[in-house]
């Protein structure tokens, strides 16, 4: 992307902002409905819950409905709700860790889809299964600061620069942080012989 | 010797991203079709990117987004307003009510004020 373009889309998203700072609920509504899947997405990677997800999307929105007017524009908008959802999911997560819900392992969704449900066999989906919630519980169980990384990667194709602007860290600590959280990943895999 | 093996490795990473300019793109290529043990790194990589990026993935469809009304969160926060301001007024009044009947009283003991008979 040119730097053009990054004026240009800054200037697109001052002049939302305004529009919602000067109360037209209609700009707001369109915010919402140009970010929710994307809100919604990040929280439950986050979360690994539709409940909890959708109740994050919801304070999100409402959190950026009243701090708005603290929008510097030094990101974009969408970077900037990214990282009030990440701040937020890391909140419930670290509620939720806290309760007996959690330790009990209650919290997650019952069924997990497969990733390879295509596959029609019973056997095989409970395996699968098995395999996927597996990878789940590694991929939470990665120390805080890789588990971020990793999920924001895998996540719209995001940039390490995007990355970066969201988590306020340097380009070059979120390239370490990935492929640290790669290497512990992949030898954990090959321990419980997913991979 | 270790940081450059690690710098090396680090640069699979973000080969396998895309984050690499033009120059470096290609001796990481290079590097990978001769060095069998960066190859099996890479190939680790990937599937663990497959493998994580699938599980990631699964999370059903996305609900509607809901009707956030702004007017709603406004019309609170303006009544909460209202309400405050009824309240002190109230006080207020009160107040002044009872200031000037202590000093109606005050005035009538020291026969300022008579009654009519």
């Amino acid at each position: 992307m040119t730097e053009n373009n990054i004026l240009y889309l800054r200037d697109n998203d001052r002049d939302h902002v305004n529009r919602i700072l000067k109360g037209d609920e209609r700009a707001f509504n369109e915010l919402v409905n140009k970010h929710y899947n994307t809100v919604y997405s990040l929280a439950y990677r986050m979360l690994n819950n539709a409940d909890d997800a959708k109740e994050i999307a919801q304070d999100t929105f409402v959190k950026i409905y009243h701090t708005l007017s603290n929008f510097r524009g030094e990101a974009s908008v969408k970077t900037w709700i990214m990282r009030i959802t990440l701040r937020l999911s890391l909140n419930k997560r670290r509620d939720r860790s806290r309760s007996a819900w959690e330790r009990l392992g209650l919290h997650q969704n019952k069924q997990p889809k497969s990733f390879f449900s295509h596959l029609q066999s019973p056997e095989a989906k409970l395996i699968s299964d098995e395999v996927s919630s597996q990878v789940r519980e590694l991929i939470d169980a990665l120390p805080e600061e890789m588990r971020q990384v990793m999920i924001l990667n895998s996540f719209e194709n995001l940039s390490y620069d995007e990355i970066g602007q969201i988590l306020r860290i340097p380009i070059g600590t979120v390239s370490s942080r990935l492929y640290s959280a790669r290497k512990l990943l992949s030898a954990q895999l090959k321990e419980t012989n997913i991979l | 010797m270790l940081f450059f093996t690690k710098r090396r490795k680090i640069k699979i990473s973000e080969y396998l991203d895309g984050e690499l300019p033009v120059d470096q793109t290609l001796d990481v290529s290079e590097s990978l079709a001769f060095d069998p043990e960066l190859n099996s790194l890479a190939s680790d990589f990937v599937n663990t990117d497959k493998l994580v990026k699938n599980v990631l993935c699964e999370n059903a469809s996305h609900p509607n987004p809901p009707k956030i009304s702004v007017s709603s969160t406004d019309k609170a926060s303006k009544l909460q307003q209202n309400c405050f301001s009824f309240g002190a007024m109230s006080i207020t009044a009160i107040g002044l009510v009872a200031t000037a009947g202590i000093t109606l009283i005050g005035l009538h003991r020291k026969g300022h004020l008579r009654r009519k008979s």
